[in-house]
């Protein structure tokens, strides 16, 4: 039996690797037929082409034929070799003695008189996205003429199918429930974010999403396909599953009925969606959930001193979680009242929600406001309140409760880091009014510290809950010679201020990113913590994640 | 899937994980096969790209290849055999894609106008060039023709390169947003950010306009007067485009709504001018987009010209509504002028051996205008000492350089007009209101009041992050020396705001007075609120940034998760007060000066694009240096404080 269950344990590995090289050889086997590799197989298709095409390849080889500077693209192409004095005659070229001096010259700041001509081999051709049927997605070529609907909108339908899979190893140790030592647990797990948008005309009008997540069920703990290492015996982890994340379509009334407003006289741009979506505001601390939902937003409203003004209103029917997740409430209700205000160099949110739900949950108002505002160049300053109160019985899920969270940062001189230090400070039990269980606690804009990183059970060094607490951290991301590494490292601590076991933590943390080529990243998280009268408990995190 | 499930190791699990891998590899292998065969019938089938009217340009363009062929075979040239290679490519897309330059021929004034707007300047613009190639980079290649297919629809139409020298491109493609980009358009796209499907075809087929084909059949009912061509195949007269179909949305406002309201495929809303203008009290009065900005007197609804829309052959039209199509705005030209405006007597096309045009595009730029060649005075000089000199090939005649600076100084007077149009416009658009001023001890305290002049959108409209108008303020003791200044500029060129290198690196203080109302770009910092940058790509919450569709409503949102605009623009009717407070040194006089100054990007772009390069092999600075050239004062007032 244990053979054999050997044997099947060894089956499966080999399958999930199989599964992984899969679609890794998939993803670089689009990178290939990206425009770049698609120009040689292309010109082989040539017989097939229409004679505009071929004329059009024949072209493009006369101009390729020209020889080229390696790497760079020469300058005999780009414009003459010489431009500005250099190209003038002798008699107009004042010695060298005569020339103007910039005082400037010598500052490293001041920019270049030197033309270094078009550096195309540094811009990289679009990578061909997993499936797109229609216009090509952000693709040159001519675009289809599309079709007008019974209202006079036309349409011009493409479907793109992305997103991400993510595969990494955690191996990180918790302290057991019962408070007295530890676990140790190492695991591999996956995720895929897989999308489909059918957009139907121009971008980010009407178009229909359609969203999953087949590799875990996106539930609070982890439950991610992969493979378990310990504790005990080693297991595979199956968690596929058809949950829809996302089928919602979202559009502009206007466009959609143009006949109403022929003129373009009234203000009808009036955006909606409905159906299942991701709804967040205040950054993911009022509200974070899936819910069947339908909202309506207007922009570019006119006040007073004002530069924008959007408003939202939105009403969910379904799906509804409560209590940070642990609780799906089909049969609650919620109302929302979103607005988003650019005044001065500040930017305000203002927002509201109502939950109307069964005895068992109860109703209760949720309100956020913040308040975003830079300053001195390179400081920005987040401040926040939060505040989550029943209309009927506290329950567990509906409980009475005020956050407030600071977030700050500083860009520091001649640098393009982020120095951040931020804060928060949970008076009673604050609840969001929705939370979708995969989402963590609302603390995860506090710190690094604060928040899982969403694959596997890989917690967050430290507790999630805004329940009676105070916490802080500090941190440091830094991008080493452009924008494809960096580090963060970071420092953070909370503290119970219930007056009950009375118990800190602390933690160190530090999170290292590098993409690679077009379409990965490598990524390495690792922290430790201490607790008061507990041992101390850390982790490491070793992900790699493709982008199609 | 319970670990109580697993202990006993259980078939089911693995099997299933077997079947699903299967199935996932086979799904992808099919899905990659599909995607393979689709973009080879994408290539193969022109009806699926929206190419229905090149049913009669491949034949007309079959016959030209007939033609082709034989002389290809009858030569053995190769220098021969590329020169009809590309004569054959030149017709082919001149077929599909009719120049302005062809327009010209009856339209002169229209393409007066436009030659030198921004319309014919988008794509030729070096700063977008870099700005678009930049953007593509920090993308991983992910943004596409995002930012091209606005500037030049005929250049991706064609399948060009999205980062390539313009100096390469097809010269349609260099005309940007030429004549057929609004005039082969017929359907009401609606806000689809330029992703508008043109109708192409040779230009004998149907043009669009706002009135129909009233005008035009008056013309082809008398060809003999206007000596046209009705038959494609006549081979004497004018060609002529042989129908206009009424498209009368070319009048209203949705139709410049259809580039002028950018949104980006994740949702992001970069540019909102037709949002702004739907609620505003233009919209309401009913007044349009083109009736400010296409009217007898630019920034006012002051009504159209009346007059002939083309003459052919020296014989006017019937005289009908004219619409301006300069459609001057915040941007001018950075470059050669030889080679801005469009002007076919100037610039001749290379592949072509027979081009009208003085010039290639490579040769001006070798043409140095700035040390006078072609004067008078340089050309005496020349001919008394031609030792001294030396010139590229192209300009070693005295005869060419003088035609050439003839030809400059047309283009140099074209530019000026519209020099003069746009601070006309922009000084419309935004007004000085009141200047109050009081002394509090040794400080001077100035409120100045900006103020919205339009009641169409808000000002700064458009690309609002990046465009700069700003205050001025310089206060003089009466010595003249500077006591107190806001809204100077470093070395660069720049303000000393936050994004300029100097105020960055610490090498110039801050401006913390400066009043500007160039909107900012914004990204949510992986932790720690948000932070302003020049360009609206976060690589601090994904060291890949990809551009893709937002997976949640942006609709509802207003914006993407993690970057946005925070705008600063006035809106319509709205005004600000700009608050100063000066140090004085001891007893007046003192002098105030303020300026309302508007320029068309600031110079932080310039050296946060640079690296990928700029086309005509210009250099930072030289970029920059014309930048700041382009300022306009719009306003200003001056007044002495004791």
């Amino acid at each position: 039996m244990r053979t054999h269950c050997l044997a099947r344990r060894d089956l499966c590995r080999r399958a999930l690797a199989f599964g992984f090289l899969s679609v890794i050889l998939l993803l670089v086997s689009t990178d290939l037929s990206s425009p770049a590799f698609a120009q040689s197989s292309e010109s082989s298709q040539a017989e097939d082409v229409d004679p505009f095409e071929a004329l059009n390849k024949d072209f493009l080889k006369a101009t390729e034929d020209e020889p080229e500077a390696p790497n760079k693209t020469d300058l005999k192409k780009t414009g003459p070799k010489k431009t500005g004095p250099e190209s003038r005659p002798t008699e107009f070229e004042p010695p060298e003695s005569e020339k103007p001096k910039d005082p400037e010259d010598d500052s490293p700041y001041r920019l270049s008189d030197k033309a270094i001509g078009l550096q195309t081999e540094d811009v990289p051709t679009r990578p061909t996205p997993l499936l797109e049927i229609g216009n090509p997605f952000l693709g040159t070529g001519p675009i289809t003429f599309g079709f007008e609907t019974p209202t006079g909108s036309v349409w011009q339908p493409s479907l793109l199918v992305y997103g991400t899979f993510r595969s990494g190893f955690n191996a990180y140790r918790v302290p057991r429930a019962s408070g007295t030592g530890h676990t140790d647990i190492v695991e591999w797990s996956n995720r895929l974010d897989i999308f489909a948008n059918l957009q139907l005309s121009g971008f980010a009008n009407e178009r229909l999403v359609f969203g999953m997540r087949p590799l875990d069920r996106a539930i609070a703990g982890g439950d991610f396909t992969g493979y378990r290492f310990e504790p005990g015996d080693e297991e595979s982890v199956n968690e596929f599953n058809r949950r829809v994340t996302a089928f919602f379509f979202e559009g502009d009334l206007g466009e959609i009925f143009p006949f109403i407003d022929d003129d373009d006289r009234r203000a009808l741009d009036l955006g909606f969606s409905v159906g299942r979506q991701e709804i967040s505001f205040q950054q993911g601390i009022l509200v974070n959930d899936i819910m069947d939902a339908v909202g309506l937003t207007r922009n570019n409203l006119r006040i007073p001193w004002t530069s924008n003004v959007r408003l939202t209103g939105l009403y969910a029917w379904n799906q509804v979680h409560r209590d940070g997740g642990f609780i799906r409430d089909d049969s609650a209700h919620l109302l929302g009242f979103f607005s988003l205000i650019d005044i001065g160099p500040t930017t305000l949110e203002a927002d509201a929600i109502y939950v109307i739900a069964p005895d068992d949950t109860g109703d209760g108002f949720y309100g956020g406001l913040a308040a975003t505002q830079r300053f001195l160049g390179s400081f920005a300053t987040t401040l926040r309140v939060l505040a989550s109160v029943p209309t009927e019985t506290e329950t567990n899920a509906n409980q009475r409760g005020t956050l407030l969270v600071m977030e700050s940062s500083w860009t520091p001189t001649g640098t393009e880091d982020i120095l951040f230090v931020n804060a928060y400070l949970g008076i009673d039990r604050f609840r969001s009014a929705a939370r979708s269980p995969s989402t963590g606690g609302p603390l995860a804009r506090v710190g690094i510290l604060y928040a899982a990183i969403g694959l596997g059970g890989f917690p967050g060094a430290l507790d999630g809950s805004p329940d009676r607490s105070g916490g802080a951290s500090v941190g440091y991301q830094h991008f080493f010679g452009g924008t494809r590494t960096q580090l963060i490292v970071e420092l953070g601590g909370r503290k119970d201020l219930s007056g009950g076991l009375n118990r800190g933590m602390m933690a160190a943390g530090a999170r290292f990113q590098q993409a690679l080529f077009k379409r990965f990243i490598v990524r390495v998280d690792a922290f430790v913590a201490k607790q008061e009268q507990l041992q101390e408990v850390g982790g490491a995190h070793v992900e790699f994640s493709i982008q199609f | 899937m319970s670990l109580d499930a697993n202990k006993n190791c259980a078939d089911k699990p693995a099997k299933t994980l077997q079947r699903a891998l299967h199935s996932a590899l086979l799904t992808a292998l099919i899905v990659f096969g599909m995607n393979s065969c689709y973009h080879r019938s994408l290539i193969t089938d022109p009806f699926r790209r929206g190419q229905a009217d090149l049913v009669v340009d491949t034949k007309l363009s079959a016959e030209i290849l007939a033609e082709l062929q034989r002389q290809v075979k009858a030569t053995k040239d190769p220098e021969e055999l590329k020169r009809l290679t590309n004569q054959i490519h030149e017709q082919s897309i001149q077929s599909r894609f009719p120049s302005a330059a062809v327009c010209k021929q009856c339209h002169e004034d229209h393409y007066r106008e436009w030659s030198v707007s921004p319309h014919a300047y988008a794509q030729l613009s070096p700063i977008f060039n870099a700005m678009q190639g930049t953007i593509t980079k920090q993308t991983s290649g992910t943004n596409g023709d995002f930012c091209i297919r606005c500037h030049t629809p005929v250049g991706m139409s064609l399948g060009e390169k999205t980062f390539m020298s313009n100096l390469d491109r097809h010269p349609v493609s260099r005309e940007g947003v030429t004549c057929i980009v609004c005039h082969r358009i017929n359907q009401k796209y609606g806000k689809i950010s330029a992703r508008i499907a043109m109708e192409q075809g040779q230009l004998q087929n149907r043009m669009f306009g706002p009135t129909g084909n009233e005008g035009l059949q008056q013309v082809l009912d008398d060809p003999e007067t206007y000596a046209v061509k009705k038959d494609p195949k006549q081979q004497q007269g004018q060609t002529i485009h042989l129908k206009i179909e009424p498209f009368f949305q070319l009048t209203k406002p949705g139709f410049c709504g259809m580039c002028h309201d950018v949104n980006g495929p994740n949702g992001f809303r970069l540019e909102e001018a037709f949002s702004e203008y739907k609620n505003a009290p233009a919209a309401q009065k009913g007044v349009s987009c083109q009736d400010c900005h296409m009217s007898k007197d630019v920034g006012l609804n002051a009504g159209y010209k009346n007059g002939p829309a083309a003459k052919i052959n020296g014989t006017p039209t019937r005289q009908r509504k004219i619409t301006n199509h300069m459609f001057v705005g915040p941007d001018y030209s950075v470059i050669h002028p030889g080679i801005f405006p469009h002007n076919p007597e100037a610039v001749k096309d290379e592949r072509i051996a027979n081009s009208e045009g003085l010039a290639t595009m490579r040769e001006w730029l070798e043409f140095d205008e700035e040390a006078g060649w072609g004067t008078e005075a340089f050309e005496r000089k020349v001919s008394a000492h031609p030792e001294r000199y030396s010139f590229p090939k192209a300009w070693s005649s005295a005869r060419d350089r003088e035609h050439a600076r003839r030809i400059v100084k047309q283009q140099k007077a074209l530019l000026a007009e519209a020099h003069a149009e746009r601070k006309k416009l922009l000084a419309r658009g935004y007004r000085l209101g009141e200047v109050k001023h009081s002394r509090d001890g040794e400080d001077l305290n100035l409120e100045v009041e900006v103020f919205n002049g339009t009641e169409g959108h808000g000002v700064p409209t458009g690309f609002t992050a990046e465009r700069i108008v700003f205050l001025r303020v310089v206060v003089k003791d009466k010595d003249g020396q500077t006591v107190f200044q806001s809204g100077d500029l470093d070395p660069n060129g720049d303000l000393r705001d936050s994004h300029s290198v100097y105020v960055h690196h610490g090498a110039r203080p801050l401006d913390k007075q400066l009043f500007s109302l160039q909107s900012k770009f914004i990204v949510t910092n992986e932790r720690g609120s948000e932070r302003e940058q020049i360009l609206a790509v976060n690589y601090g919450r994904n060291p890949l940034a990809f551009v893709r569709p937002e997976t949640n409503s942006s609709v509802l949102t207003g914006r993407p998760r993690d970057a946005r605009i925070h705008k600063h623009n006035i809106p319509p009717g709205g005004r600000r007060v700009a608050k100063y407070q000066a140090a004085l040194k001891g007893p007046g006089p003192y002098t105030v000066e303020v300026k309302l100054i508007a320029g068309m990007v600031p110079v932080n772009l310039v050296a946060a694009v640079k690296d990928v390069g700029f086309d005509y092999n210009m250099s930072p600075r030289t970029v920059a240096d014309r930048v700041v050239k382009g300022h306009l004062v719009l306003w200003e007032k001056s007044f002495t404080v004791n």
